[in-house]
């Protein structure tokens, strides 16, 4: 099934109200504010439904929040840049691949079709951008627009729109609070933030929380600010492997205190999948589980190390070196598969 | 006479230019196209074994002569490729010559272009992300620029350092020393 311009309509009204009663339960108002979905507001909202191929939504500055919907069967892109019928047989400047990516800065693109996404699993976000085809006498400004390529009913759906709000309210919570904590502004807090986290997982119960305090306090000594899940605030939407995914994309790297069998174990396999540069520690030696016996001979960016949980002190700073080391060289092996990185600065390089 | 041949084009070109804007821009663009024909005729009697320089050695040397040879060829890729070079009121657009693809793969992964009205780009990927720009051209009104230029340069500068420069280069391409 996919979604019809009812079903967008709903989302985007739940999406709205979600980010603003949730953003205001738990975020000063200030804050609450320079939510994206808040800072938007108040403005004109216009729905893209195609029944060929995707949807889009776009924001255009207005004095008061309207939502609108348009609905045809040519591809969400044609929708949303309709011109003469000539502009859609131009090759796009863009090909967007994947979901995640966006365009922006205020610049203008010349002489070809804006962009079109490859398949249904991909979006693409643009933020204050110009189009144009001056051989067609085309032009098209776009404060924000949001295009994706799925419009099954369950991605447009009354939980998907719930989930995405506290999301977006969650990352903005945990910052906030990690900020207010430290004592620093938010800006300051965010600039650092990818250079000193460290997520730390393993078992909550007795001995674990003793392990968890043993290795974060050692992370503390060697400067680093070390995030405990159990740090992040609960969502009533919001599994605990969503909760690591979100946080561990954010930080510099990962221990598991591989000691003892918990949920950690399915988090190893998050850090597998994710390529995340992660460090198991195990206490005298002794694995949870032999399902994560070995995880570094098919990975170079998970390190396998034993530790002594009442005296940790040498192990965790040879932990906290081997990953820093890594991070050091995967930046210079990147570095030389990418050139422009080492002109531009990757996000969250501190 | 081949030199004589090509700079007669080249101030054929030189004298018609600022009568009339429209056909300033054409004849401005067909001294892009002579200027990189030269480097193009150059190869091919070097693929045909007329030259004791490889294509590579010539392309060299062309860079060497022709102070705005990148942008000469990627202005002519983008008007005979694309949609046609066309002058343009719009500050600072850019054009890509085959689509710019922004790839993205896996939970976490990112990529971002970010275009600023000065036409700069910066490119931004993190972890399984890629952005790839594909010959980007950028115009500003009767400037041109491409990736490896600091600066925006005016098609009629541009074209006369390249012209002057492509007559030296076909004057060493002609000598007898390098038959």
């Amino acid at each position: 099934m996919n979604a019809d311009q009812n079903t967008v309509r709903q989302y985007i009204e739940l999406l709205h109200g979600t980010v603003r009663s949730v953003g205001d339960d738990v975020l000063a108002p200030e804050q609450a504010s320079q939510l994206l979905h808040n800072s938007l507001l108040p403005a004109a909202i216009t729905a893209y439904v195609s029944t060929q191929f995707g949807v889009a939504l776009e924001y255009a500055p207005a004095q008061k929040t309207t939502i609108q919907t348009v609905c045809g069967s040519a591809r969400v892109e044609d929708l949303v840049f309709s011109g003469p019928r000539a502009l859609r047989k131009l090759d796009p400047m863009l090909l967007v691949k994947g979901d995640n990516s966006s365009l922006g800065g205020g610049g203008t693109f010349s002489g070809a079709f804006p962009f079109r996404l490859a398949a249904v699993n991909c979006d693409f976000t643009v933020d204050n951008f110009n189009f144009e085809v001056v051989a067609l006498g085309w032009k098209r400004h776009v404060h924000f627009l949001e295009v994706y390529g799925d419009r099954s009913t369950g991605r447009w759906s009354a939980a998907s729109a719930t989930a995405r709000a506290k999301d977006e309210v969650l990352a903005a919570v945990y910052i906030a609070r990690q900020a207010s904590h430290r004592g620093e502004t938010l800006s300051d807090y965010v600039n650092s933030f990818r250079k000193r986290s460290v997520l730390v997982l393993g078992a909550y119960n007795a001995d674990g929380q003793v392990r968890l305090a043993a290795i974060t306090t050692e992370l503390k000594t060697l400067n680093y600010e070390p995030v405990l899940v159990a740090d992040i605030p609960d969502f009533e939407h919001y599994d605990l492997s969503q909760k690591v995914v979100a946080i561990a994309a954010v930080c510099r790297f990962i221990v598991i205190d591989d000691s003892a069998p918990s949920g950690h174990l399915s988090e190893v396999e998050v850090c597998k999948l994710n390529r995340w540069v992660t460090v198991l520690l195990r206490a005298q030696g002794v694995a949870a589980s032999s399902m994560t016996l070995g995880a570094s001979i098919s990975s170079n960016v998970i390190h396998e190390m034993s530790y002594n949980p009442i005296e940790p002190a040498r192990s965790i700073a040879a932990a906290a070196e081997w990953a820093e080391q890594r991070l050091t060289e995967l930046k210079k092996q990147l570095q030389a598969i990418y050139p422009f990185r080492a002109t531009t600065r990757p996000t969250g390089e501190a | 006479m081949y030199t004589d041949k090509f700079a007669s084009h080249m101030n054929r070109l030189e004298m018609a230019a600022s009568t009339d804007a429209a056909l300033d821009f054409g004849l401005q663009l067909m001294g892009v196209y002579s200027t990189v024909s030269v480097l193009e005729v150059a190869e091919c009697l070097s693929g045909k074994g007329m030259m004791r320089y490889s294509v590579d050695e010539l392309s060299i040397r062309y860079q060497a002569f022709v102070p705005f040879g990148n942008l000469a060829y990627v202005i002519r890729i983008h008007d005979f490729h694309r949609q046609g070079v066309s002058f343009s009121n719009s500050e600072n657009g850019v054009r890509m010559y085959g689509p710019g693809t922004l790839t993205v793969r896996g939970p976490g992964s990112s990529a971002s272009l970010v275009v600023s009205p000065e036409g700069a780009i910066a490119k931004t990927a993190k972890r399984n992300g890629h952005v790839k720009v594909d010959r980007p051209l950028l115009q500003s009104g009767w400037r041109f620029r491409t990736e490896d230029m600091a600066d925006w340069v005016g098609i009629h500068d541009a074209n006369k350092s390249n012209w002057s420069g492509a007559r030296s280069f076909v004057d060493w391409v002609m000598s007898p020393r390098n038959a």
